[in-house]
């Protein structure tokens, strides 16, 4: 028998929502200590640009919502990483920072990730749908290979099950 | 298979002619019949076809089978012939060609004085010794069925004694005293000086020249054989002049104790003569009982008396105050607490209220006034050593008062009273009882295999099965019945046959050790599947037992009783398996194999199992496929996190691709 995709339906378990909530935190401020050694400009541009990010993370924290800081804080990292590169390079913070399209770029990587929360999971539906489109077709065929070889007995639910106390 | 070439070669080599009966060879075990051999054509030989209800002496036919005796018809071979009536045990004889010594018309002119002693007593006595030294009683002497070997020949041949119980067909006046109270067939084996007693009777026809066998009513030959003694009766008061006189004096004597034996005759064809005394036991009351008109001065015929009628005789002993009837009646009699315990009567007021029934009291009180006489009991009279042949004719007579009387009369209260009334005086009686201990405990055993049938055939285990079901059919031996279930298979009657209290219990006795199979089979009868198989597992212990090794019929009749329980099994492959796996059996005919094969009780068992199994595992599928088909939209959980899963990849390439351009 072919391994069994497992498709896991139940709802995430509450139990794993309290993971300690500073850990993200912390990393963030380790990021901002270790860019402020260098260049004060790349711990400002992170700490700005970084903005939609310490949203997600200031929410209440489920795995669910943590994969959605990941996702959405990688994809902000992305826009906000070249601008704290160029600040670390020694530019000026009021010359970078100060035209509109740097936010843009920096807010616009944060909007990708959202929109990465959005088609991931549509994705991840239908290939979702497919596999158990698939899985349906194996279970029909192992159910009436067990019928063949027990006779359509087997598969009758039994009496007690059926019947109504009344009956 | 080798018992029906035995029987083959039997009816090959014997034909009976049918249409030549030969009368004088009958006896109460059956009709004979002149019987030609097919290797030998000369020889003379008569058949004798079998009752089968009377039971035949089995030790003796092997004796003398085994090793003929001269002056004593011998068989010569035995085996099924099939009869208009159907198949019967035909016995083979040599036959005397010399003529009867007393033949219908009771006369025999050839007899004189002096053939009498010097040929017919020494030729019978040299039967009768050889005889005697096996251990065996002949029982049968008298003068219809005492034969001259040949044409003009002076030896006598004695006529066979195997073919029905000892002394049944004797005459009240040829038999012993000591059996004469008995019923015919109950007469039981007695001791040699039975025998010298019937070899007297005999001799003293021949003496007379006419054959005393004459039938009169039995109360006045009792009456006369005990009042004169038998010798008297016998000749009608009429003394045997010389030295014949003195010896059938000898041995006419009524007390066997007293009468002469093989020694004494012996000694005196030489010359001597015997100092036996006589007289000296004393069976005669102190004063005359009047019971029903008769006057009554012998115990044994008081005795007789009351057993003939027990209702009266109850009603007697009740009215009379038994205690001091003994007292007044009885020499030498003393009535202590024990011995009116076993009577009965303890704490019965005389008998005014008795704790035992009319029948069981007048049976110790008998017994009491005749201890060395037959158990008279319910109307029968039976010699403790022929309670076999008691069992054998109640079941013979299909009557249920017979067979009522077998299940009262075998019961440890009332034998272990007679044994104590008897007061060592019947040894036969003791020794009865204590060979039929296992018998009481059986008789009251109600399960298959088991009840008053078992104890039919295991003290009568020579007698063939009497159950209706093989009507016309000889079923004598445990191969006979393999066989016979081999036959019956194909009308479809197994289930009944083996289910029949008398083919139970004759097969218990013959196959022996078989009260667990015939548990299971009386306790899975319900059960159609288990009592197919449980059926299959004891024809399959008997085909072993007997070494039979081939019962086609049987075994296909018995796949046959399996197929439908093969129906119930769930699984179609295990089903069309087992089906193939049967019929490959049958073709075989081995029942045992198919047993080894077939375990159909655990097959079903793993059936019922795996079929449970497979029936969780469907549901669960069940369960999973209407889980798989409901729609998932991008808000399951699952979507939910694969989707995230997904695009925390994609971001994290995104945000390694910056990083990298940076380095770059």
């Amino acid at each position: 028998m072919a391994k069994k995709p497992k498709i896991s339906t139940s709802k995430p378990d509450k139990k794993k929502v309290k993971k300690p909530a500073g850990i993200g935190l912390f990393y963030i401020l380790s990021l901002f200590i270790i860019a402020g050694f260098f260049s004060v400009g790349s711990a400002v541009a992170l700490a700005l640009g970084m903005m939609p990010t310490y949203v997600l993370f200031a929410q209440k924290k489920t795995p669910l919502s943590r994969m959605r800081s990941q996702v959405v804080g990688l994809s902000n990292l992305a826009g906000v990483l070249p601008f704290v590169e160029r600040l670390w390079d020694g530019q000026n913070i009021s010359m970078e920072l100060g035209s509109p399209l740097p936010w843009v770029i920096m807010y616009g990587a944060a909007a990708l990730g959202y929109v990465l929360l959005y088609v991931g999971p549509m994705m991840a539906a239908i290939s979702l749908q497919v596999m158990a489109g698939e899985r349906i077709k194996k279970i029909a065929r192992h159910r009436q290979k067990l019928i063949d070889e027990w006779g359509p007995e087997v598969a009758f639910r039994e009496a007690k099950s059926t019947e109504s106390p009344k009956s | 298979m080798a018992e029906n070439i035995a029987k083959s070669a039997f009816n090959t080599r014997y034909s009976l002619d049918q249409a030549t009966p030969l009368p004088e060879f009958d006896t109460a075990g059956g009709c004979a019949f002149k019987v030609v051999d097919a290797h030998a054509k000369d020889s003379a030989l008569y058949g004798l076809v079998q009752k089968p209800e009377v039971p035949i002496r089995n030790s003796l036919y092997k004796s003398l089978v085994e090793k003929p005796i001269r002056n004593i018809i011998s068989p010569i071979d035995r085996g099924i012939m099939t009869m208009p009536e159907g198949q019967r045990l035909v016995t083979v004889f040599e036959r005397p060609t010399g003529g009867v010594f007393f033949g219908p018309d009771g006369v025999n002119p050839l007899v004189n004085v002096g053939r009498l002693r010097t040929n017919i007593l020494t030729s019978a006595l040299g039967g009768l010794a050889e005889l005697h030294s096996r251990n065996h009683t002949h029982r049968l002497i008298r003068p219809s069925s005492v034969f001259f070997a040949s044409p003009g020949s002076d030896e006598i041949i004695l006529g066979e004694c195997i073919t029905a119980p000892p002394g049944s067909g004797q005459s009240l006046r040829g038999e012993a005293m000591e059996c004469v109270f008995a019923d015919d067939i109950t007469r039981g084996n007695a001791t040699e000086e039975a025998d010298i007693y019937q070899l007297g009777f005999v001799l003293i026809s021949g003496f007379f020249g006419e054959n005393l066998d004459v039938s009169l009513d039995r109360d006045a030959i009792l009456a006369g054989r005990v009042n004169q003694s038998s010798f008297w009766a016998l000749s009608g008061g009429q003394d045997v002049p010389g030295a014949l006189g003195k010896v059938l004096q000898g041995m006419l004597v009524d007390e066997p104790s007293e009468r002469w034996n093989l020694a004494d005759i012996l000694d005196w064809l030489e010359g001597s003569t015997s100092q036996r005394r006589t007289g000296l036991v004393n069976r005669s009351l102190s004063k005359p009982t009047h019971f029903m008109g008769v006057a009554y001065i012998d115990r044994r015929l008081l005795a007789e008396a009351f057993a003939l009628n027990v209702s009266e005789a109850a009603r007697y002993l009740k009215e009379k105050k038994f205690g001091q009837w003994v007292q007044s009646n009885l020499r030498d009699e003393v009535l202590d607490d024990r011995m009116e315990k076993a009577l009965g009567i303890l704490g019965a007021d005389n008998l005014g209220v008795s704790s035992v029934s009319d029948d069981q009291l007048i049976a110790r009180i008998c017994m009491f006034l005749h201890p060395d006489g037959p158990i008279r009991f319910k109307g029968y009279s039976i010699m403790p050593d022929s309670i076999s042949a008691f069992v054998a004719s109640a079941f013979a007579s299909g009557s249920g008062d017979n067979i009522q009387a077998v299940h009262e009369l075998i019961r440890p209260d009332l034998l272990s009273a007679l044994v104590e009334i008897s007061d060592k005086n019947n040894p036969a009686l003791t020794k009865a009882v204590q060979n039929l201990s296992k018998e009481m405990a059986l008789i009251k055993d109600r399960t298959l295999g088991k009840g008053a049938e078992r104890v039919l055939y295991s003290l009568n285990p020579q007698i063939p099965c009497m159950s209706s079901k093989f009507n016309g059919q000889w079923i004598g031996s445990l191969k006979q019945l393999v066989h016979g279930f081999d036959r019956e298979a194909p009308n479809g009657r197994l289930a009944s046959l083996i289910t029949d209290r008398h083919i139970a219990a004759f097969c218990a006795v013959h196959a022996g050790d078989m009260d667990k199979d015939f548990y299971l089979l009386s306790h899975t009868q319900k059960d159609p599947v288990r009592f197919s198989f449980q059926m299959a597992q004891f024809f399959g212990v008997l085909q072993n037992r007997t070494k039979i090794p081939a019962l086609p019929k049987l075994t296909s009749a018995l796949v046959e009783s399996m197929k439908p329980a093969l129906k119930l099994l769930k699984k179609v492959s295990r089903r069309e398996k087992i089906t193939k796996l049967l019929d490959s059996v049958k073709k075989d005919g081995n029942i045992a194999k198919l047993t080894s094969v077939v375990d159909l009780v655990e097959i079903q068992q793993q059936d019922a199992r795996e079929f449970s199994a497979a029936r969780r595992q469907i549901q669960l599928l069940e369960k999973e496929r209407e889980s798989l088909g409901r729609k998932i939209t991008h808000r399951h959980p699952a979507a939910l996190l694969k989707g995230y899963q997904l695009s925390a990849i994609f971001a994290a390439s995104i945000c390694l691709l910056s990083l990298a351009m940076i380095v770059i």
